[in-house]
Order: C-alpha cells, then structure tokens, then sequence
C-alpha cells in the first residue's frame, strides 16, 4: 500500500530544515572556535 | 563599512528574512491551491525548486567571483567565491534529498540517472571536491588560484543542469516557469518562497563571508605572532 504522500510532504520540509540546521550548527562552532583562537592571539602578542 | 554598520545591515536583512520565511510557510501551505493531481504532495515545488534557483546563483557567484579573482588577486574575491561554493553545496543537497522523497510517490522510484538527476548530482560532487580540494593545498596564494580555476571549470555543469530538460527527453517535468505550465494561482506562493530563499542566501553568505574574515584576521595574527618569537 502506498504510504500517506503527508508523510513525503513532512519527510521533504523536515529535511530542508535538518539541512539547514546542521549548516547553521556548523558555522556557529565555527566562529566559536575562532573567536577563542582570537583571544588566544590576542593574549599571547600582548604578552610579548 | 564600519562594524555598526554592518550590524545594522545584519539586523534588517535577519528581521526581513524572518518575516520571508513566515510568509512564504503561509503562502506554500495555506494560500496556494492543492494541485489536482499530487494533491499537497505538489507543496514541496515551493522549496525544492527555490532551493535548486538558490544553489544555481550560489555556483554563478561562485563563478564571477572565481575570475575576478584571478583579474584582481584580491583575497575578498576568494572568501566570496567559497563562501558562495559552500551555500550552493547546501541548496543543492537540499534539492537532492527533496527531490528524490517528491519522485518516490510520483514516479515509484527514488531515483533515475535521467539527465536532470545525473548532471545535478555531478554538480554537487564537483562543489564538494572544490571545497574538499582547498583543504589539500597549504599556501593561501597558490589555493586560492587553483580553487579558483577549478571554481570556473566545475561551472561548465551548471546551463547543463539548467538546460537539460529543454536538451534531451528527460521525466523530470518540463520548465514550467517560461512555459507558462505553472498555474497563476500557484505563482504569488512560488515567487514569496524564491523572494525568500535568495534572502537566506543572503544572511548566510554574509555571515559565512564575515567567519572567512576573522580567520584571515588569524592567520595574519600567527604570522605577527611567529615573526615577534
């Protein structure tokens, strides 16, 4: 039997914002770690 | 611009895109009529075919950026052309993935190598080695030309892409857009879900363009670093 096509509609607009999260996610750890990366440049040319 | 100015400009864009996004759920989901044949599964046109315009503008801009790039070897021009690779990588996943859940009730199947499918799925593996090809070359100069000519050859794939349906038989549905096939009704929905896509295209290249900047901002600080050991 052929499943619900609801069930295809939710499937495809839950991935879009899956996807879109996990993007989102990325780039968040991203600038997080180079934010701390900053700091550390930061601190180690001030102590020279 | 200065640092408020920018965040000036990210605030109104966000504040825009928010209310994009709001609407377009609204229009893909409550205004536009159900289609007399899929029925709601039609809905995912006013996402999958926004996300795949949205992943052909990305590589495009990818492409301009690429050869001015290389007319100016300006380091801006290679944030902008990766930033813009990495976003058409992820509309393009996201066609990839709607796509085959949409053909599955449809056509049976979740997948066919007809040459719509195929040239797509090519695109998107050449952008994802484009991305994966920058992490293998350690000189930020020589990568950036190599990233660039790679950037402008890969986008031989994408008129392919676009112009296959009209090149070869394909059962990929037919352009409906310039074909006038899409229903007027159904036009107001599919224009605010395009409007809304291009905006978070938008957030997200700045957004991934200012993460570019602040890593090039390091790089410069370990070279002050290293010279001042």
């Amino acid at each position: 039997m052929n499943p619900n096509p609801m069930n295809y509609l939710f499937a495809a607009y839950a991935a879009v914002w899956i996807i879109l999260a996990i993007y989102l996610y990325s780039i968040h750890s991203r600038e997080k770690k180079l934010r701390q990366e900053i700091d550390r440049l930061k601190r180690l040319l001030a102590g020279k | 611009m200065s640092e408020s100015g920018r965040h000036r400009v990210d605030a109104v864009l966000g504040a825009l895109l928010l209310a994009g996004m709001v609407l377009a759920l609204y229009m893909a989901f409550l205004h536009a009529p159900r289609e007399k044949t899929m029925g709601d599964l039609q809905r995912i046109f006013y996402f999958h075919v926004p996300a795949a315009i949205t992943g052909l503008t990305a590589f495009a801009v990818n492409f301009a950026a690429s050869l001015m790039y290389l007319i100016r070897k300006n380091r801006w021009w290679d944030s902008l052309a990766l930033a813009a690779a990495e976003l058409g990588v992820v509309f393009t996943a996201i066609v990839l993935v709607t796509g085959p859940i949409w053909a599955k009730p449809v056509w049976f199947v979740w997948w066919t190598w007809s040459p719509r499918l195929t040239s797509s799925l090519v695109l998107w593996l050449l952008y994802a080695a484009y991305l994966l090809l920058r992490n293998y070359v350690p000189d930020p100069e020589r990568r950036a030309s190599v990233s660039a000519v790679f950037g402008i050859v890969a986008f031989i794939d994408a008129p392919i892409v676009w112009f296959s349906i009209r090149w070869w038989r394909d059962i990929h549905p037919a352009p409906m857009l310039e074909t006038g096939g899409l229903s007027p009704s159904m036009r107001p929905a599919f224009l605010v879900c395009w409007i809304a896509f291009q905006l978070l295209f938008l957030y997200l290249l700045r957004r991934r363009m200012a993460l570019e900047g602040a890593r090039l901002d390091i790089e410069q600080m370990q070279r002050q670093a290293d010279m001042s050991r």
